[in-house]
């Protein structure tokens, strides 16, 4: 023990000021500021130092045009929206844990000797694709007088040009492919772990601009590869009895129904004989709602392919994505599990994996348990404390997030505006109300600290189970 | 290692002192004030520049060592190599230095917020010359384009750390500034000097004042016409559009030609780049009554240019919805703002992807960096193949496509541009972009456009604010409104300059294929048929933004009819000024003042209003 106990807390002060003196001025400060704002009719446009107007503390009456006056149309609206990009992050987890048991588990050769065999095999068929993809698709020479495409999507290109577009896209497609496969054989797992966690490395508007570009409805990668697939699809609707798409599609909605029956009776028997806690059995239902609606819907789709198909006798369009009312938040959604599934979440699955004492699964291998039954009553139940975490915290960012995306995609059009960009949008570019704009990060705050308490009540109850 | 990367940051600290002190000296700052010195030397216009200047001649010639002055011209040192050049802005520096008081110890350097390109620098470079001949003392500005958003430019202002010259775009955006209090009432001096609000444009009037009060002065003016192919209307067998076009015109034209196997460019629409609220207006529909006290959205006229426009997208086929033009932008295409829309528009217009499009004069420099590079240069280069070194006409070709090359707005001479026209064959002519130019059809044939203009507005809060307001009177002369007008920039905002030989007509010649840039259609647009926009003090332009856009996505996608949207657009517009008049004690004052009639705030404006003695509004509610 060195010196008084009033010299040690000096010397603690001392090393915790600076980053104390930080937290109050940049943090806390604005945090108390932005609370005392909401209060007040603060306008930059017409409250500031070329103005003698006064600002008026105005009580709640921000938060009551908010929830309920004139601006409740555009709140409820973005909260909506909101809520509804949300959807996508169950399926984000999922996808990481997923991903994390895949990259956990031994795959591919382990001896050196073999994994350079692999990685050799691998590189003279990859290269041989490389070759066949740049002699199957480069284009001639080019004509002496241009013709020019008309296709839209790719404007002011010759058909020649474009041609070694698509020939430079094909080869450069084989080219990656060959080297992550090569990669992968020759390093293991571990160059999986990176790859698959190197989106979360670039900056988020670089990877928004990619997939804006990826979601060109003419043009875009996306919809290039939906078209084949969507013209089979017709093509196959077409030429076959209405009859079986119908009863194809009925067995998906009886399938599903009773699938999800027998989830929740499964799940009721278990809270009878107090196998599980309600919180369990709630988070039960839930899962079982959204399995049943989505294969609900893809029933009913499927049931109607015919019709479809007889009101588009050119092919079914593929989705308009970033630009249709009906599609964008879908598509925002699809990106947002994307970028989830190989990011930290894939990171804290991967560590709590680790984690789990080896001894369990020896065990369960005695008990003769089988992969699913070791992943049900080892893996899971092991991976609670991680789980909970992991949504909570994307609850949080899900509720306060949505605003890069809807600045760089979007613009907020198309039903994509959510509340983050709602502030920013109250804050900077509509007459600047700093006072209403304020108002919104306090709801929003109640919002999500409410979430939170929930999450925690219902949760760690889980977690504890 | 370590050491190396020692010695590394060392190198780098010892570069950097380097060039903030040596690479990058403060003297250097002056060399355009002096270059401006030289430009105006033949020509100071003002008896201080003159002086000044012939002072400097006299010490130039005591110093034979400075490379000698082509025909004794002191803006023959333009043109010098650097190392020259270099020489006499040291002989001027040193002349200067010794003088009682020098003119480039102590002069303003403006900040302007706007984009950096080669016109702009070019207008810098006439902003410091016209300044000398003006006033007989140098003043320096500089560019700043990282700074031009609005809303950055407000927080930065109303913080004290504003640009001198604030670029605005339309009325809205002046605006913001003068509630703000950003701006800087120009109203008496502009008057004393000589650029009031009456020497521009009477539509862009709402883009440089405020109640009677003049805060800015027109950079340029912003509108668009009817873009269209001839060689389509030709080949389809179509007369080109005219003055008394509608919109039945274009979607019988659009129909003749898109699918026509006589048009082997195959464009896939007909026209794009037009949007509900153009079609509404010029169907005579308004926003506002006369004195923007209630909405006016819900008329038979709005709903008929509503209607006109979703017909050309989903009953005529005519032009691209939303979707598909955002489908078809090169940038991506899924944040069709207008600008990106235009971009898409003017992109697929020049590849021939479509028929007909609204575009602006400022397209000049892509459509001519197009029909260059595709068509012409190739052209000249396969003639120039076939002519003997020192043949004339390679000369003339060679010089020519030099020139255009590193610029395309370079005025080439009559004999160059014969040359090119020369070389051009049957079959390059069938590959140029062949420009025609014509009113954009409306419902009623009577053409129409909602014109603002860009403008600069001088920082109230400025320590240079007087050098400022002088920026603003530069805006006003023939040599900045010459330059606009030379460059394809739009149009400029000052009708006396708009015509002759310095107007949209005058040089240089536009390129084979787009001589339509010289139509009198632009000035015809802004001169008999220009109006303003349509703006209410009761809201602001962000909020009027969010609620129509939120209604017109749906009208856009077909989901609401005309009626639908017009309705719902009136009514969340009405409720919103209704609440912002509860709110704000001055806006009821000023909406009582005008209407005559005490606010109610449960009634809807529209129904106020028709009690009030004021004037009503067009057509009512159907």
């Amino acid at each position: 023990m060195i010196g008084s106990a009033r010299g040690r807390l000096l010397i603690a002060m001392a090393f915790l000021l600076p980053n104390l003196i930080g937290f109050l001025v940049f943090t806390a400060g604005p945090i108390v500021f932005s609370l005392a704002m909401s209060f007040t009719d603060w306008a930059l446009t017409k409250h500031n130092q070329f103005s003698d107007a006064p600002i008026r503390f105005v009580g709640v009456q921000n938060y009551h045009r908010l929830l309920v006056g004139d601006e409740s149309i555009f709140f409820w609206d973005y909260f909506g929206n909101t809520a509804y990009l949300m959807i996508g992050i169950p399926l984000g987890i999922a996808g990481s844990l997923v991903l994390a048991l895949l990259l956990n588990a031994r795959l591919g050769p382990t001896a050196p000797r073999n994994r350079a065999t692999g990685a050799i095999v691998a590189a003279v068929v990859g290269l041989a694709a490389v070759a066949g993809a740049w002699m199957l698709t480069t284009p001639g020479p080019a004509p002496e007088v241009p013709v020019m495409s008309t296709e839209s999507g790719l404007t002011d290109l010759s058909q020649w040009e474009l041609a070694r577009l698509r020939s430079n896209a094909a080869v450069l497609a084989a080219a990656v492919l060959t080297a992550i496969t090569v990669a992968g054989m020759a390093i293991g797992p571990v160059f999986f772990r990176t790859i698959f966690y190197l989106p979360s490395l670039l900056a988020g508007v670089a990877m928004f601009l990619l997939w804006k570009t990826l979601y060109k409805p003419e043009g875009g990668l996306i919809n290039a590869g939906l078209r084949p697939v969507l013209a089979s699809v017709h093509d196959m609707v077409s030429h076959s009895p209405p009859v079986m798409w119908k009863g194809m599609g009925l067995g998906i909605v009886i399938a599903t129904g009773l699938l999800g029956a027998r989830a929740l009776a499964v799940g009721a028997i278990k809270l009878r004989h107090r196998d599980c806690g309600i919180a369990a059995f709630l988070g039960r239902i839930a899962i079982t709602t959204l399995f049943a609606l989505v294969g609900i819907g893809v029933g009913m789709v499927v049931m109607n392919l015919p019709a479809m198909a007889s009101a588009s006798p050119d092919g079914f369009d593929p989705p308009e994505w970033l630009v249709s009312r009906a599609w964008a938040k879908n598509a925002l959604i699809l990106m947002g599990v994307w970028l989830g599934i190989g990011g930290g979440n894939m990171l804290l699955f991967l560590a709590g994996l680790a984690n789990i004492p080896p001894e369990l699964y020896e065990a369960g291998d005695i008990d003769g348990a089988s992969g699913w039954n070791r992943f049900i009553h080892i893996t899971w139940p092991q991976l609670a404390p991680t789980t909970f975490f992991i949504v909570i915290m994307s609850t949080i960012g899900g509720l306060q997030g949505g605003f890069e995306q809807a600045m760089v995609m979007t613009q907020g059009k198309y039903g994509t505006t959510v509340l983050a960009y709602y502030l920013y949008n109250l804050a900077f570019t509509d007459q600047f109300q700093l006072g209403l704009a304020s108002a919104v990060a306090w709801v929003m705050f109640g919002m999500i600290f409410l979430m939170t308490l929930f999450n925690y009540r219902f949760g760690s109850q889980m977690t504890n189970e | 290692m370590r050491w190396l990367l020692l010695t590394l940051v060392a190198l780098w600290s010892v570069l950097t002192v380097v060039a903030y002190t040596v690479i990058l000296p403060e003297s250097r700052a002056s060399e355009p004030v002096i270059a401006a010195y030289f430009a105006v030397g033949e020509a100071p216009g003002h008896p201080e520049a003159a002086a000044f200047i012939e002072a400097f001649r006299a010490y130039a010639a005591a110093r034979p060592d400075l490379p000698p002055l082509a025909e004794g011209r002191l803006s023959s040192v333009a043109q010098m190599p650097p190392a020259d050049r270099a020489r006499w802005y040291e002989a001027f520096r040193a002349f200067d230095a010794d003088r009682p008081a020098p003119v480039l110890a102590d002069y303003p350097t403006l900040v302007w917020s706007t984009d950096d390109n080669p016109a702009r620098r070019t207008q810098c470079d006439l902003f410091r010359q016209w300044h000398l001949r003006t006033y007989g003392t140098p003043a320096d500005v500089v560019t700043d384009p990282s700074n031009r958003d609005i809303t950055k430019t407000v927080v930065q202002c109303v913080a004290g750390a504003g640009p001198d010259i604030i670029e605005v775009f339309g009325p809205a955006e002046l605006g913001q500034l003068v509630d703000a209090g950003v701006a800087m009432d120009i109203t008496d001096v502009a008057r004393a000097d000589g650029f009031g609000i009456d020497t521009v444009f009477p539509a862009v009037a709402s883009s440089i004042s405020r109640d009677g009060r003049q805060y800015a002065y027109p950079c340029n003016v912003g509108y668009t016409v009817l873009f269209y192919h001839r060689d389509m209307f030709r080949q389809a067998g179509i007369a080109e559009p005219n003055e008394s076009w509608t919109i039945d015109d274009l979607i019988e034209a659009s129909k003749r030609i898109v699918g026509n196997p006589a048009v082997p460019s195959n464009p896939r629409f007909g026209f794009m780049n037009y949007g509900a609220w153009d079609a509404a207006l010029a169907a005579g529909g308004r926003w506002f009554n006369e004195d923007g006290t209630a909405p006016a959205y819900h008329s038979p006229l709005t709903i008929a240019g509503f209607r006109a426009y979703r017909d050309l997208m989903y009953h005529h086929g005519v032009m691209p919805t939303p979707a598909q033009a955002a489908s078809m932008a090169a940038s991506g295409g899924s944040n069709m703002n207008a600008g990106a829309e235009a971009a898409s528009a003017s992109a697929l217009f020049a590849s021939k992807g479509i028929a007909m499009t609204v575009g602006g004069r400022w397209e000049y420099v892509a459509l001519a960096r197009r029909n260059l590079d595709r068509v012409i240069r190739p052209a000249a280069e396969r003639r120039i193949a076939t002519l003997a070194p020192g043949d004339p006409q390679r000369e003339l070709l060679t010089t020519a496509l030099d020139s255009l090359t590193r610029d395309v707005l370079v005025p080439i001479s009559d004999a160059q541009f014969a040359a090119l026209e020369a070389a051009l064959t049957e079959a390059d002519r069938d590959q140029l972009v062949q420009l025609g130019v014509a009113h954009v059809p409306t419902l009623t044939g009577q053409p129409y456009y909602s014109v603002a203009a860009r403008s600069a507005v001088a920082n109230r809060a400025s320590p240079r604010a007087d050098a400022a307001a002088r920026f603003l009177r530069f805006l006003s002369s023939r040599e900045y409104n010459a330059q606009i007008n030379s460059t394809f920039d739009s149009i400029c905002g000052v009708p006396a300059f708009c015509l002759g030989e310095d107007g949209i007509s005058g040089p240089p010649h536009p390129l084979p294929g787009l001589e339509a840039f010289d139509s009198p259609v632009f000035a015809e647009a802004v001169f008999s048929h220009a109006h303003p926009w349509q703006l209410s003090p009761f809201i602001g332009q962000g909020r009027l933004g969010a609620i129509a856009g939120q209604v017109m996505e749906r009208l856009t996608a077909d989901e609401i009819t005309p009626e639908e949207a017009a309705s719902l657009i009136d009514q969340r517009v009405d409720a919103q000024m209704r609440a912002n008049i509860t709110r704000d004690a001055g806006l009821r004052a000023e909406w009582e003042r005008r209407t005559g009639v005490t606010f109610d705030p449960g009634i809807p404006l529209r129904d106020q209003v028709k009690r009030s003695t004021a004037p009503e509004s067009d057509g009512g509610a159907p």
